[in-house]
């Protein structure tokens, strides 16, 4: 079999080859070069961010209860100024894998660090930290650094010959297309997320949110134009479902592409509470472009020469490969697969209803498909004088938990065993905690969420909804 | 064109979305800042011109009665009329008020305990001492309720009523000051006029954010004081003024207050609710339970129609 690289795309000649081998063609380095470079100026930039906003003293070391996720209650924030080193060394690590510094290295250290900070506490969670965190593992895992970084300038460097001196430019074909693949799942479940009669029918929660931003600067009369919210809800779903179609088709994608930035810049500007989502999203698509397109895009600027390896301007030279991904690789990433298919769409098979209990909405790519808002309260009852206090989440927590911790039924529980943790090592005797909540889905009216006869300070973790947590209005 | 029809149909529905834009109507467009603007005209700047106004009233009353030129039932009349008038501003305590510190200074609950041991030690002297030297539930106007109600010697409790309600009209004065005759007035700052206005957003996110503190402290006093048996009036008092001042702020039809920011179900439901909380009895359980309809539909319900960010957190969202 034999296989050219193009700037664009393998072209195989003869016999069909299979998927390990087209996998193993070598393809143009610079799309992913790019994308690394964006990858660490992402994780940088939010970590610059976290440190500006007195973030990691906020959420992550003043707290005295942090929500948990099932399994991962070991992850604790480190005392004093530690948790702000982890912070600055993410954010270092960050850059190194932007210019390509020990890129795996430096990738395994900004994973490790951002996951830490990540599982310290769920109502910090945000979709893009999981999307960056996937992100940083396939930067260990896959060949980034290959093109445009100093790891390259560093191997060409230790050649021992003047000719092998020319840094790689080429990375498999496969390395594109896991990363492409990556991106296409967050759009596809965000897609299938809003395939709900809220979304599709009602056009909530855009309703009321746009209702609430009709008085933006330009687009704001258009938010208030009747049948706006459904047109958007149907729109954002089509465009979620679609758009990785069209960014894989030549022909359509740059319109795609167009569309991409309109969508998140429009995104980001009605919400600017999403964080750094739509800039991620932006800034990591353009992989779905030719893995050429860096080196004709500086070529086209006339900014070519600013390219170490882009005196060749007709992009990567041919080469014969007879190579293959490796076996065990291709299973790693079938497993991958599996559990990021699976994982979003859990709820179909573990039961509860997602949108109510939020049992399983985490790591699903649910990205503002609903909104949630809860009051609660605890009633403290001594079990031996009957005497009764009331604690309200927001007179002990801080505001973002209070808001994350009343309205689910979990992390109510969590916060009435933290409560009845308390008492108990102040009186010694562990107190009952009945826990009265009131949720609105998508600004609708409000329920009791839980069961206020029940004594959430004694009950159990659970991976899904129990009889204490009251089923969907 | 072939080659770029892609990019040319992108652009052609972007220039429909922005012809639709500059064609839409407007009036959706006013109707947040109206409403923020009619509240802050109507409910929240007469309720401080009110306080204000009072407080000088009581320590006018105040000081007539000390020298015996009118009768101490007057001054507790005027002493009453002040504090209910703070006690209203709970739900929109912010600015000028939170600057000068207003709660701890006026309406902090009274502790007649440490008040009688502070006038037994000779009370504080001047204005000045109260403000900086005087715990704050031995000033305001529960200390001057409880001076009142205290029969001792009277020059030296005239002395720290006096210090008491003097200092009251010296942080409602600069309260005052700054809401209405400050360059630029903080009333206009709120309502989203002139230099240096808040944005719509912000003002809202005060006006719920407040009223839900002010709901949530009464729903946990009242708890407190059923389950103890203590004395609720005060938290009763407290409790009636809050509901007043957020049934003002809600409006009484579909088209007046904040209530015309959200569709007509919940408007006439939660008026209703504040309606029978405002009916109930003084008694802390049937208050209580009043008290909490209202604040659970004011923290999700209406919290979501208005698009409120509670707590004020600016840390990102839950997406």
């Amino acid at each position: 079999v034999t296989t050219t690289a193009t700037a664009d795309r393998p072209v195989v000649r003869g016999r069909p080859t299979g998927l390990r081998t087209r996998a193993a063609t070598p393809v143009d380095a610079a799309s992913t070069a790019v994308f690394r470079m964006a990858l660490g100026a992402v994780v940088a930039g939010a970590m610059v961010r976290y440190l500006a906003s007195g973030w990691v003293t906020a959420l992550l070391t003043a707290p005295a209860f942090h929500v948990t996720y099932p399994g991962f209650a070991w992850v604790r924030p480190l005392p004093g100024g530690w948790m702000h080193a982890v912070v600055i060394v993410v954010a270092l690590a960050g850059l190194a894998v932007a210019v390509g510094w020990r890129t795996r290295w430096s990738a395994a250290v900004a994973l490790v660090g951002f996951l830490w900070i990540e599982l310290v506490d769920a109502a910090t969670y945000l979709n893009h930290y999981e999307l960056v965190t996937l992100m940083l593992a396939w930067a260990v895992l896959l060949p980034l650094g290959t093109a445009w970084s100093l790891d390259a300038r560093r191997a060409g460097r230790r050649a021992p010959e003047p000719r092998m001196r020319t840094p790689p430019r080429t990375v498999p074909s496969g390395t594109v297309w896991v990363l492409r693949a990556q991106l296409g799942v967050v759009y596809l479940f965000a897609g299938i997320a809003k395939l709900d009669p809220d979304w599709l029918l009602h056009g909530e929660p855009l309703g009321h949110w746009f209702a609430a931003r009709t008085h933006v600067p330009m687009i704001g009369p258009l938010l208030g134009l009747p049948g706006a919210p459904l047109a958007a809800s149907w729109a954002g779903a089509l465009f979620d479902l679609t758009i990785v179609g069209f960014l894989l088709y030549r022909r359509t994608r740059p319109a795609a592409f167009a569309a991409v930035v309109a969508f998140h810049a429009v995104t980001g500007y009605l919400f600017p509470r999403i964080g750094i989502f739509p800039l991620a999203m932006v800034l990591l698509t353009p992989v779905f472009f030719s893995p050429a397109w860096p080196r004709r895009l500086a070529r086209a600027i006339g900014t070519g020469a600013a390219s170490p390896v882009d005196e060749d301007t007709r992009g990567v030279a041919p080469t014969t490969a007879s190579r293959r991904i490796p076996r065990a690789t291709v299973v790693l990433i079938a497993i991958v697969a599996v559990v990021q298919l699976a994982l979003p769409v859990r709820h179909w098979v573990l039961g509860g209803d997602v949108a109510w209990d939020d049992y399983h909405s985490r790591w699903s790519w649910r990205v503002l498909v609903n909104e949630r808002i809860g009051i609660a309260s605890l009633d403290i009852v001594d079990p031996r004088t009957d005497d009764h206090t009331t604690v309200l989440p927001e007179a002990i927590l801080p505001a973002h938990q209070a808001r994350y911790v009343s309205s689910r039924p979990e992390a109510l529980r969590q916060l009435a065993h933290h409560v009845a943790d308390g008492v108990e090592d102040r009186t010694g005797r562990r107190p009952h905690v009945f826990v009265t909540a009131w949720v609105s889905i998508n600004g609708s009216r409000r329920h009791e969420i839980v069961d206020h006869r029940v004594d959430l300070g004694v009950a159990p973790p659970a991976w899904t909804p129990r009889a204490w947590v009251r089923p969907p209005p | 064109v072939r080659r770029h029809r892609s990019f040319i149909a992108a652009a052609c529905v972007l220039t429909a979305m922005l012809a639709v834009t500059a064609c839409g109507s407007d009036a959706e467009a006013t109707s947040r800042p109206d409403a923020v603007r009619d509240a802050v005209d109507r409910v929240v700047a007469p309720a401080y011109r009110r306080a204000v106004a009072t407080t000088r009233r009581a320590a006018a009353a105040g000081a007539a009665a000390c020298t015996g030129d009118a009768p101490l039932t007057d001054a507790a009349a005027a002493i009453a009329d002040g504090y209910r008038a703070w006690l209203a501003l709970d739900p929109i305590d912010f600015g000028p008020a939170t600057t000068e510190r207003a709660k701890s200074q006026l309406v902090y609950p009274p502790d007649p305990e440490r008040v009688g041991k502070l006038l037994a030690a000779g009370g504080p002297e001047d204005a000045h001492a109260v403000n900086t030297r005087t715990a704050s539930d031995a000033r305001g106007f529960g200390a001057a309720t409880a001076l009142l109600a205290d029969g001792t010697d009277r020059p030296a409790r005239c002395r720290y009523l006096t210090a008491v309600l003097q200092n009251n009209r010296d942080v409602s004065d600069a309260i005052g000051d700054a809401w209405f005759r400050a360059e630029p007035p903080y009333v206009d700052r709120a309502a989203g006029r002139g230099p240096k206005q808040l944005s719509t957003q912000a003002a809202l996110d005060m006006l719920i954010n407040m009223s839900l503190n002010a709901l949530g402290a009464d729903a946990t006093q009242l708890v407190a004081a059923r389950l103890n048996e203590e004395d609720a009036s005060g938290t009763v008092l407290a409790t009636r003024a809050h509901l007043d001042t957020i049934a003002a702020l809600w409006g009484t039809s579909p088209d007046t207050g904040l209530r015309r920011l959200t569709n007509d179900d919940l408007g006439r439901r939660f008026a209703a609710e504040l309606r029978a909380a405002q009916r109930a009895g003084d008694d802390p359980k049937e208050l209580g339970q009043a008290i909490n309809a209202v604040r659970a539909t004011l923290g999700t319900e209406v919290v979501s129609a208005l698009d409120i960010v509670v707590g004020f957190s600016d840390n990102d969202g839950d997406s």
